[in-house]
């Protein structure tokens, strides 16, 4: 059944997409989740992190992996210093000073994927709206961490197609990846088939950080997007 | 509609060791399955934040933090020509706001009235309080309790680099700021490695023969041109000044000034790095961000003769323009958001017009 489906492009030389952290280790999946798109598509509409994200919740979402990069882990040192110790700073540089015997110093470790190129479809919400918010967003997007900007625009469009995979092939590729093709594509698990996996992303309150799971499925694919504009 | 201002930089760099990994030796990443140097967005930001430019330039948006506000106003009113006991009276009214005020010891000589705790005062807020004390020292009735307060305080936000940096303060989130600048990490346009040297150290004191040298030791450094990406996001930047937009300009001049001068300080004894960049290009416009990485997705040094260039430092320039260029036609149908150039190759443009031209962002 045809049906409309926004489209667009991630590409970074630098991604991160946040896995289980804990402490100073931060992982990084090999495609954005759910939460990461919603999140995407949230900065682009002006959505502030406290905001209602809730209208988003309605719309379906699948990712084609054409390129998932190979993996960068940075080692990066933290300097905290007790919020005690220089209330209401003017600046960091003025709280680091303010006692720099209380300064903390330690070191996390934070995984990237370097190189990164998925095509992203969207279904089943305001799909007008967010393309327009998309390519011409309130707010930076960047791809997992605010280091990551996108190398390419997102180049949002609206489709018309059968499915998602369909869907995908009217993307526009970034100039040096013409001609790349996608054969995996993730979703939200629908009883079609698939190898299907359990996590633990579906946000039910994001302000206390709580999540329920979520069945994605990972489908084999041949996507072949035809090209430029 | 948001702002955006992004500036690319290509910056090339002797052999030094700005940014250091967990072995000391430069920091590196596999881009387009080349090996290249990098530098992190981390120190970059330290870099911009520990800048003259941000010390100098934006020196007069830092607040204070003081107990001392009522005895400065009774100095500057006194100044004026204003008595001394009414200039007293008209900062009781005002220092007030700022906190609760100890009442002096009457027993000490000179005693001055100091607030009981340190509060944080922006410059206007410093301007403010002066005018009213002038004014309630000139016989006006001042308004009460809540109404003054709304006169004279401000969120104390003045603070540029947490503005454009941001913050996350776990305990206070009141006071978080969402970063309104962006910056990338830095890496090579083309293929380059981490190099070992060895070396040693002789005692000076030794001078028996053949005693060797009295210390051995290792260290990396690295050598290239590095693509450098920064994405402000101009309306939060002015948001997060509250809405001070001269404020706000300022900021964007001094990051633009700063941005093509300033390094990571790691190892700079060492090697003396102090570059600046050979190309800039800023762009300013609504349109989504994106950088200009994928120009470099595959090194520049091979391809060469593709981008028509005997040096990695023309090359690095063509491949950034046309990536411009075939962006622009893919996603925008050919148009080109509006942009400003500077090119130390050829002299083309100055760090000037691309300031007037950060500034300008903020409408």
């Amino acid at each position: 059944m045809m049906q409309p489906h926004l489209v667009f492009t991630l590409a970074a030389t630098m991604a991160a997409m946040g896995d289980l952290a804990g402490h100073e280790r931060r992982g990084s999946l090999l495609w954005p989740g759910r939460s990461a798109i919603l999140g995407l598509m949230g900065a682009a509409l002006g959505l502030r992190r406290e905001d209602d994200f809730s209208a988003l919740d309605a719309v379906s979402i699948g990712v084609a992996v054409f390129e998932q990069g190979a993996g960068l882990r940075d080692y990066h040192t933290v300097e905290t210093i007790p919020t005690a110790v220089a209330k209401r700073p003017n600046s960091r540089p003025q709280a680091l000073r303010a006692d720099p015997l209380r300064n903390n110093t330690t070191i996390t470790l934070r995984d990237y994927r370097v190189g990164v190129l998925y095509g992203v479809a969207v279904w089943g919400g305001p799909l007008e709206t967010l393309c327009t918010a998309l390519n011409s967003p309130q707010f930076t997007l960047y791809l997992g961490r605010k280091s990551c900007p996108l190398s390419a625009p997102p180049g949002a469009r609206v489709v018309l197609a059968d499915g998602p995979e369909a869907a995908l092939t009217k993307m526009i590729l970034p100039p040096w990846f013409a001609g790349r093709s996608a054969t995996r594509f993730i979703t939200d698990d629908d009883g079609t088939g698939g190898h299907v996996e359990l996590r633990h992303d579906a946000p039910r309150d994001r302000q206390l950080w709580h999540f329920a799971p979520r069945r994605v499925a990972f489908h084999t694919v041949d996507i072949r997007p035809e090209g430029g504009a | 509609m948001t702002t955006f201002v992004q500036f690319h930089l290509l910056t090339a760099y002797g052999p030094s060791n700005p940014n250091r990994d967990d072995q000391g030796r430069p920091k590196q990443a596999m881009v387009g399955g080349s090996p290249r140097l990098r530098m992190s967005s981390q120190s970059l930001k330290r870099a911009l934040r520990e800048s003259s430019f941000f010390a100098l330039d934006l020196a007069d948006h830092a607040g204070t933090r003081t107990k001392r506000l009522h005895e400065k106003l009774v100095e500057g009113l006194v100044a004026d020509g204003v008595a001394l006991a009414e200039a007293q009276k008209a900062a009781d009214q005002v220092a007030v706001i700022f906190g609760k005020l100890d009442t002096p010891d009457k027993k000490a000589v000179d005693a001055k009235t100091v607030a009981t705790t340190l509060a944080f005062i922006s410059p206007d807020e410093w301007a403010l309080a002066h005018d009213l004390a002038a004014k309630a020292a000139a016989g006006e009735d001042l308004p009460k309790d809540k109404d003054l307060k709304k006169l004279v305080l401000r969120k104390a936000d003045g603070a540029v680099d947490i503005a454009m940096f941001g913050r996350m303060l776990a305990d206070d989130p009141e006071f978080n700021r969402e970063a309104a600048v962006q910056v990338a990490h830095a890496i090579t346009t083309h293929r380059a490695q981490a190099e070992e040297d060895w070396y040693s150290a002789v005692d000076d004191l030794n001078k028996a023969e053949d005693t060797g040298a009295g210390h051995l030791g290792e260290h990396g450094f690295g050598s290239g041109i590095y693509y450098q990406y920064i994405c402000v996001n101009v309306d939060l930047l002015t948001a997060n000044l509250n809405g001070d937009k001269a404020l706000a300009k300022k900021a964007m001049a001094a990051l633009a000034s700063a941005l093509p001068v300033t390094t990571p300080r790691g190892k700079q004894n060492s090697h003396a790095h102090h570059p600046m960049a050979y190309y800039m290009r800023a762009e300013r416009g609504p349109r989504a961000p994106r950088d200009l990485s994928g120009a470099f997705f595959t090194p520049v040094d091979a391809r060469l003769r593709d981008l028509g260039a005997n040096d990695l430092q023309t090359a690095s320039i063509r491949a950034m323009d046309g990536t411009v260029a075939n962006l622009d036609k893919c996603y925008h149908a050919g148009a080109a958001e509006d942009y400003r150039i500077l090119n130390a190759l050829t002299g083309e443009g100055t760090l000037a017009e691309i300031v007037a031209f950060a500034e300008g962002a903020v409408a």
